[in-house]
C-alpha cells in the first residue's frame, strides 16, 4: 500500500496565455498522457517492474484532483508535479519493495527487452542512474527539457522558477552529468 | 525532435557523450500491453458512471499485495478449457490416460474448493454463478500435485506409447508458468475491459463477464476493480439489494482501498 499523502500546492505562477488549456476529462488525460507519466516516473527512479503500479497511483491522484486543475499550467506540467510527489513517496518505500520484488526480476527483464532494443534499455538505465545524483530541481529541468523536449517556458512553469533560473539549472545539470559520465569512462565502467 | 536541436540556448551545449546518451534513452513508452494493463486497473475511474467520485485515502495495491498477483499461474488463459490445458500439458487426451486424469482432477478440485472458500467467499446473492465448479482451476493450485500430475500422465503415456516421450515435452512446467502468468494478466485486463464497455448498455452482460472473471481469476490482480464493476452492474440492472450486499462485502474485505469512497457512494445511491 502506498499512502498517497501527496501535497499538491503548486506555486501561483502565471502561465503565458498560449499554454493555457481547457479543462480535460479524466479519460482524455489518461489516453493522452499515460506514456508521459510512465516515462517521467522512470526518470524519478521508479523501477521498470513498478511502473505500472506507480502509474496507477498517479492516475488515482489525477482523478481525485482533476477538478482542482484550473488550467493555470499545462496538463503535463501539472502531471509532472503529481508524478514527482508520487515517485518521492515511492522512493521512500523502495527498499521494502525491493525485498518483495527480488524474485520477480527475470520477468521484468524479459518485458523490457521485448519492447525495444537492449541498447536503448541500457541507455535508459544508465541515465536514470546518473539522474539520481542530481537534486530534485536540476533533475526536473533536465528531464523535461532534454529528455521530454519541452520548451523552456513550459519547463519553468512546471518546476515553478523564472526562465533564467531554468537555464542555469539546466547548465548545472549538464555539467554534473558530464562529469559523472567522464568519471565512469575513466574507471572503465563505460566503453 | 529536431526542433529541439534548433532551439536557442543561452548556455553551453551538451557534450557529445551526454547528448547521445540522452538521444538513446529518449522514448521508452509503455508497450500496448502495458498500457492496456494500466487502463484495466483504472477502469473504475475511467468508467461511464456519472458523478463517480472515486477518491481514496490510500492507493490500492501500490506495491505490496500486487506482487502476489503475478504469482498467478496454473490457470491457462483458455478459461474453462484450462483444466485440460494445465493438467495434460500438451498430451492429447487419449483413452488410456483419461482415467488417470479424472482421478487427479478430483483431487485438484477437492483441494481447490476448500482454498476458494477460505479466501474468497462465494457470493451469497442470487446472482451466484450456477456453472458447476468442476471446471474451475484455482489460480493457486496446490504446488504439491504438479509433479505428481506430470508423473501420472507421464506414466499413462508411456504405457500407452510403449516408450518415453522426449525429455523437453515432459518438463515444460516452470517456463510455462511464467508465460501463462503474463498471459493471465492480459486475459484479466481484457475481460474487465469488455465488461466495462457493455456496462452502460447491457449491465446483465457486464455482470456475466464479471462472474467469468471471478471464476477464472478469483485472486487476480484486478479483483478489486472487478468487484467495483460488479456493484455498478448490479445497480444498473436494478438489483439494488444484491448491489448493496456486494458493496458491503467489498468494504468489509478491503478496508482503506482506493475504491472505498466510490463503493460508499454506490451504496448511498442505492438506498
Amino acid at each position: 500500500m502506498v499512502p498517497l499523502a501527496v501535497e499538491e500546492n503548486p506555486p501561483p505562477e502565471v502561465v503565458p496565455e498560449p499554454l493555457r488549456a481547457p479543462l480535460p476529462d479524466f479519460r482524455t488525460v489518461f489516453k493522452e498522457q499515460a506514456p508521459f507519466v510512465w516515462r517521467t516516473l522512470r526518470y524519478f527512479g521508479v523501477k521498470e517492474s513498478d511502473l505500472e503500479d506507480v502509474s496507477q497511483d498517479v492516475f488515482v491522484v489525477v482523478h481525485r484532483r482533476l477538478a482542482d486543475f484550473e488550467g493555470r499550467s499545462t496538463v503535463r506540467t501539472w502531471l509532472y508535479r503529481i508524478c514527482a510527489n508520487v515517485a518521492a513517496n515511492y522512493r521512500t518505500k523502495a527498499h521494502r519493495r525491493r525485498e518483495q520484488l527480488s524474485d520477480q526480476v527475470p520477468e521484468q527483464e524479459a518485458r523490457a527487452t521485448q519492447t525495444d532494443g537492449l541498447e536503448r534499455k541500457q541507455a535508459r538505465e544508465l541515465l536514470a542512474g546518473l539522474l539520481e545524483s542530481l537534486d530534485e530541481d536540476k533533475r526536473a529541468v533536465f528531464v523535461l527539457y532534454e529528455v521530454e523536449q519541452m520548451p523552456m517556458p513550459e519547463v519553468v512553469a512546471a518546476v515553478g522558477c523564472p526562465l533564467q533560473t531554468g537555464y542555469s539549472r539546466l547548465q548545472a545539470a549538464r555539467k554534473q552529468l558530464e562529469r559523472e559520465l567522464n568519471q565512469m569512462k575513466a574507471v572503465g565502467r563505460l566503453r | 525532435m529536431s526542433e529541439h536541436k534548433g532551439r536557442k540556448e543561452p548556455i553551453d551545449a551538451m557534450s557529445e557523450d551526454l547528448s547521445s546518451l540522452v538521444d538513446n534513452a529518449r522514448g521508452g513508452d509503455p508497450s500496448d500491453k502495458e498500457l492496456r494493463g494500466l487502463e484495466a486497473r483504472l477502469l473504475p475511474l475511467l468508467g461511464p458512471v456519472a458523478g463517480g467520485a472515486a477518491e481514496g485515502g490510500a492507493a490500492e495495491g501500490g506495491a505490496g499485495p500486487a506482487g502476489a498477483g503475478s504469482e498467478v499461474g496454473g490457470a491457462a488463459a483458455g478459461g474453462k478449457a484450462a483444466l485440460t490445458g494445465a493438467t495434460a500439458t500438451g498430451a492429447t487426451a487419449a483413452g488410456g490416460t483419461a482415467l488417470i486424469k479424472v482421478a487427479v482432477v478430483a483431487t485438484v478440485v477437492a483441494g481447490a474448493s476448500v482454498a476458494l472458500l477460505l479466501t474468497w467467499p462465494a457470493p451469497q446473492t442470487p446472482e451466484s454463478p450456477v456453472e458447476p465448479p468442476v471446471l474451475q482451476i484455482p489460480e493457486e493450485s496446490p504446488p504439491l500435485e504438479e509433479p505428481t500430475l506430470d508423473e501420472l500422465l507421464e506414466a499413462g503415456r508411456r504405457t500407452e506409447a510403449g516408450e518415453a516421450p522426449p525429455l523437453e515435452e515432459s518438463r515444460p512446467r516452470r517456463p510455462r508458468r511464467a508465460v501463462e502468468a503474463a498471459g493471465d494478466d492480459l486475459a484479466e485486463a481484457e475481460l474487465l475491459d469488455r465488461a466495462q464497455r457493455v456496462l452502460g448498455n447491457d449491465p446483465s452482460k457486464a455482470l456475466g463477464l464479471v462472474r467469468e472473471h471471478a471464476q477464472r481469476f478469483p485472486r487476480g490482480k484486478m479483483r478489486l476493480e472487478r468487484e467495483v464493476l460488479r456493484v455498478d452492474a448490479l445497480a444498473r440492472a436494478g438489483r439494488n439489494e444484491a448491489a448493496a450486499e456486494a458493496a458491503r462485502r467489498f468494504l468489509a474485505q478491503n478496508p482503506g482501498s482506493a475504491y472505498q469512497e466510490r463503493m460508499q457512494a454506490l451504496l448511498r445511491a442505492n438506498h
